[in-house]
């Protein structure tokens, strides 16, 4: 039962982010892969406020502030910067966070991670801690699928199909774009926040660039923009993670056999079903 | 007073590299007139389009457009003042279908994502709308289709019905014949005329001389990135220069 209560909370905090990054990959077609960095921006946040003894609410709403602060500038350059260049910038930006987080170690104890993160009180126990996520679950759920469904979120497509033609119709597509980031930045790091005070303990390695590959796997098989194919998409990938756990393999192979599995996964959704399950477009 | 025309270019230059595609161009739009802009490749027609628009910053030179200097304006600055214009090769939002690049055409405040948990009830106008600007072009297919079933001929029609759906006052039309069969291209005719009774004021590129002598009300002969002449229709094609750089030197 325990292991069931874990295994749901960690899937809801990833459908957050899956959602999340619905808003500027699938819509917005930002391939975005800095979005790793943003969760880590949250969950640092959050983790260094609250083991210094800040209320855990206070941490969250500081956790997505800053995290939408830094997906505010992240975003900046996108006018200028688009497609694979975009990528890899931004990838940049999850490097340079794991830099920031192994070397700045008055802040962040380095590679040895923050370790005694408290939970909110009244949340202590594992089914009270699942409920308060399935609670930001549903929020996040329904303002994406608000703003998705809402013109905002056609306005996004219209730039991800054509920026030039967006822009000629009356679109200020950097002014979109900022928006959809910043959005999925604040999501994100509330995600983050969770995340922290979920596990209780981090360290750089969960930010790390696997991390990147699996949302992004989860996107591409659920469908990009589409909210039904965020959340399927990850749940799918989270099944698999887990019932591999119930093979008799021994655990050194448990990890590199995922991400087998995962490759193997996106090359026969890119084979096969470009716009994954769900998905209506396809990045190019 | 006498009133300013809805487009003036003034002196515009644009090179790129060591070549000047535009060299020092003015010209004014006769309101609620169709002009048209032609002359040979290269002449600098489209790069003054584009500056028009927005799409390439000019070097130098002035854009007004209703009484304002737009020169530094971005393109959706210019596009929420009135320019709404059509692509050579039209340029669909592809993942989308007709009815929402349509909408998307329609709609002026879209970039505000909080105005999705606002109640909202203007979808029947907006049908309304999509509706009629559908069949003022005869563009006959479903709007809930994916824009990518389209065939080339019925792109042209529908680039054109999502810029006559823009809200604007000013029309740029990229060569909204070129490549479409002869039917179409008589209707396209009528469609022009129909605009002209609607008081459009449209600007054309055009490289089919007879469709721009049935249509036009003014003609600007762009040449080597200049304006070689401009005047009515019945003069510019009996003009000799206008003829030389269009058929060669004459005998």
């Amino acid at each position: 039962m325990g292991y069931l209560i874990h295994t749901l909370t960690l899937a809801a905090i990833y459908i957050m982010v899956a959602l999340s990054y619905s808003l500027p990959v699938g819509y917005a077609g930002m391939l975005n892969l800095g979005h790793i960095g943003l969760l880590a921006v949250g969950a640092y946040t959050a983790a260094i406020l609250t083991t210094s003894g800040i209320s855990f609410w206070l941490a969250l709403i500081a956790a997505a502030l800053i995290s939408g602060i830094f997906g505010f500038f992240l975003a900046l350059p996108a006018r200028r910067i688009k497609g694979d260049y975009y990528a890899l910038m931004t990838l940049g930006f999850t490097f340079v966070i794991n830099a920031v987080l192994l070397n700045w170690i008055k802040l962040t104890k380095g590679p040895f991670g923050i370790t005694g993160i408290p939970r909110p009180s009244g949340f202590t126990d594992p089914l009270a801690f699942l409920v308060l996520t399935l609670v930001f679950l549903g929020f996040t759920a329904w303002f994406v699928h608000r703003v998705l469904g809402s013109p905002f979120g056609k306005a996004l497509e219209a730039v991800r199909d054509d920026d030039l033609v967006a822009e000629s119709l009356g679109k200020p597509t950097a002014k979109l774009r900022l928006t959809a980031l910043f959005i999925s930045a604040v999501i994100v790091g509330l995600a983050g926040a969770l995340l922290a005070h979920f596990i209780q303990f981090i360290n750089p390695q969960i930010f790390w660039l696997d991390n990147v590959v699996w949302i992004l796997a989860a996107l591409a098989l659920g469908g990009l923009a589409s909210f039904r194919g965020a959340v399927i998409g990850m749940l799918i990938l989270f099944a698999i993670f887990e019932l591999i756990r119930f093979l008799s393999i021994p655990a050194a192979l448990l990890g590199p056999l995922r991400l087998i599995i995962f490759s193997l996964l996106l090359l026969l959704v890119v084979l096969y079903r470009p716009k994954g399950i769900f998905g209506r477009a396809q990045i190019e | 007073m006498k009133l300013m025309p809805t487009l003036q270019i003034k002196n515009i230059c644009k090179s790129f590299g060591g070549v000047r595609a535009v060299n020092r161009c003015s010209f004014e739009l006769v309101d609620k007139k169709i002009t048209a802009l032609i002359g040979p490749n290269g002449a600098g027609k489209t790069t003054l389009f584009n500056v028009v628009n927005g799409f390439i910053p000019a070097d130098e030179g002035k854009i007004f457009f209703r009484e304002e200097d737009v020169t530094d304006f971005t393109v959706w600055q210019r596009s929420r003042l009135g320019m709404s214009r059509t692509f050579q090769l039209s340029r669909l939002f592809k993942n989308l279908t007709i009815k929402e690049n349509l909408i998307l055409a329609l709609r002026q405040d879209d970039d505000l994502f909080w105005r999705a948990f606002l109640k909202r009830g203007e979808g029947s106008e907006l049908n309304k709308k999509i509706v009629e600007g559908m069949g003022f072009v005869g563009l006959k297919k479903n709007p809930e289709t994916s824009v990518k079933d389209l065939s080339y001929g019925e792109q042209k029609l529908f680039d054109l019905t999502r810029a006559l759906l823009n809200p604007h006052s000013l029309l740029l039309l990229d060569e909204p014949v070129s490549g479409v069969n002869p039917v179409l291209r008589e209707k396209l005719k009528e469609i022009m005329r129909h605009l002209k009774e609607k008081g459009e004021t449209v600007l054309l590129i055009e490289h089919d001389i007879d469709f721009v002598r049935s249509v036009a009300d003014w003609i600007v002969v762009m040449d080597q990135g200049r304006v070689l002449k401009e005047g009515l229709p019945e003069k510019i094609f009996k003009d000799p220069e206008v003829l030389e750089v269009y058929l060669g030197p004459t005998e």
